[in-house]
């Protein structure tokens, strides 16, 4: 590891994952003189890296930092800075790279007793629910902040994907008929793929969620196992949702059904009004802040 | 491969990704886009970095003041400010690199910030440059309202780009940036080259000007846009382009 000590108490990480990778990271002490209360784990979505969306994950950290949350920042390998092949990676690679970051997390926060809390960011939410459901993390784990959190390792089924696609195809057709910038789109300098994508009802993970031991998809019996795990978890989970997010209905309805007897308990919910996706905005960004921290606060006042 | 913090101009310190190589010959300053562009393109500046640590030469990515995981807030800062963090990565580099040539290379803002840094460089690779930024706001508005209305979220504020503060100072400076026309860049006395990356094999006019201005080799690279994009595709044509840039 290479540290460089500073005023803000940011320090940059480098370590290797399980498969001899170099991964990149950035560990985030609270204020010396102030109370250290215990870390995030903090993963990143699909396709981003350890800042996330608008540096919406490192603005995060240092909002947690004076309230005595240590946070650990990653990228996955085949991410960011990291090493690694982009094309092997899958949610079963990443969820072994956060294993590997719990330990570092717990050998930074150097304080055995204190908390860890794990926090994804959409895709990334696919990753803590892996971790929670795996077994060798789950009782070294708080509790979870899921915002912006997708159906938890979605197939490309055919009836899924045509569902997705109608879906889709309805709201952007609509909208796409009203846009008086819809030139520019064409021009390509809009980012027409994420678009396209949409609407063919493929989006981000859904073709590596697929169960066959091959190199860049899931082992199988992954799914089973990692939502069986999650059932298990015991520990309260916040779920934070943008209002204009087309996935937040069904999401919130999947995690509702699949989550265990006692998920409703321990779930605290909340909707951004307006927001998108990614909270691509900086009141909803803030927002979503001021609703962790309070979360943060219920749960270790 | 090791990660670290380095002191800015100003003392706020910027995260740097040094890949060092023994005997390397040149060591490579990659100069990233602005704000979300640069979370797009990271991925595709590692792939490029490792690619030149395989042929031998150093390389050092970094994150600009207010953003990445650099120090400050984003909103204070401007293109001089950013210029400045180039010219701090530079003597980074020097400092563990020793006596090698140094090379710039630099996407969207962040190669038009490189024109303006590239004394005591040998060597500029400039990708897609901004020319204009006051056509570069204009895109990054449009692509703001295009998002609002394709997801029916509300209008945001003219300061909110997608989640960055734009400040006054980096408003101010947008407006006035223009690298096009007569007088408007000096010749580079080192080796350039321009790549306009997208689905046209022509490269378009004003690229090709402010290219022969600089004394620059113009190039055209036939793939997606990647710093627009959400998911990541294999960077293979620019890669390829790049080996064969290599003398």
């Amino acid at each position: 590891m290479t540290e460089t000590a500073g005023k803000t108490r940011e320090t940059a990480l480098v370590w290797a994952n399980s498969r001899g990778e170099n991964l990149v990271g950035v560990w985030h002490a609270p204020p010396e003189n102030g109370p250290l209360r215990g870390a995030i784990l903090s993963l990143h979505g699909w396709s981003g890296f350890r800042t996330g969306p608008h540096q919406m994950l490192t603005r995060a950290a240092r909002e947690f930092a004076p309230e005595g949350f240590a946070t650990l920042r990653f990228d996955f390998a085949g991410r960011g800075d990291s090493d690694g092949d982009a094309d092997f990676a899958t949610l079963a690679t990443m969820r072994d790279d956060a294993l590997g970051a719990l330990e570092v997390a717990r050998e930074k926060l150097a304080r055995p007793e204190l908390p860890i809390y794990v926090l994804g960011l959409c895709s990334g939410c696919e990753i803590a629910v892996a971790l929670v459901g795996d077994e060798r993390a789950r009782g070294q784990i708080a509790g979870a902040l899921l915002w912006s959190a997708p159906v938890f390792a979605a197939l490309p089924s055919g009836e899924r994907e045509a569902k997705k696609r109608g879906e889709n195809l309805r709201k952007y057709a609509a909208k796409l008929l009203q846009i008086s910038t819809y030139r520019k789109l064409l021009r390509g300098q809009i980012d027409t793929q994420s678009v396209s994508k949409a609407m063919k009802g493929k989006s981000g993970a859904a073709f590596k969620n697929l169960e066959s031991d091959a190199a860049g998809q899931l082992p199988v019996g992954f799914r089973a196992a990692s939502m069986q795990g999650w059932q298990r978890f015991a520990g309260p989970v916040l779920q934070i949702y943008g209002g204009a997010d087309p996935i937040t209905e069904e999401a919130q309805g999947w995690y509702r059904q699949n989550s265990g007897a006692s998920f409703a308990s321990r779930l605290s919910s909340a909707v951004v009004a307006g927001a998108n996706h990614s909270f691509y905005g900086l009141s909803w960004e803030r927002e979503v802040f001021a609703i962790s921290r309070d979360w943060l606060r219920k749960n270790h006042p | 491969m090791d990660a670290f913090f380095f002191p800015s101009s100003s003392g706020a310190r910027l995260f740097g990704v040094w890949r060092g190589v023994s005997g390397a010959r040149r060591t490579w300053i990659f100069c990233p886009p602005f704000a979300e562009e640069e979370k797009s393109a990271r991925r595709v500046f590692t792939e490029i970095a490792q690619r030149f640590s395989a042929r031998g030469e150093n390389s050092l990515i970094f994150s600009y003041r207010g953003t990445g995981d650099s120090e400050g807030d984003f909103a204070d800062f401007g293109l001089a400010d950013w210029r400045a963090d180039i010219l701090s990565a530079i003597a980074e580099a020097q400092n563990r690199a020793g006596a090698t040539e140094i090379a710039l290379l630099g996407l969207r803002l962040g190669a038009s910030l490189a024109v303006g840094a590239r004394d005591g460089a040998a060597r500029l690779v400039l990708l897609e440059p901004i020319l204009s930024g006051r056509s570069f706001l204009s895109q990054q508005n449009a692509r703001k309202k295009l998002r609002a209305q394709l997801s029916g979220d509300q209008n945001l504020p003219a300061h909110d780009l997608d989640g960055w503060q734009l400040g006054e100072k980096l408003r101010d400076e947008l407006e006035t940036l223009d690298l096009r026309g007569f007088g408007a860049v000096s010749r580079f006395a080192g080796t350039s080259h321009v790549l306009q990356i997208g689905p046209k094999s022509e490269v378009a006019p004003p690229l090709a000007a402010f290219g022969e201005a600089i004394g620059a080799h113009t190039h055209s690279v036939v793939m997606p846009a990647f710093w627009n994009l959400l998911d990541y595709q294999k960077p293979t044509p620019l890669l390829e382009k790049l080996e064969e840039l290599d003398d």
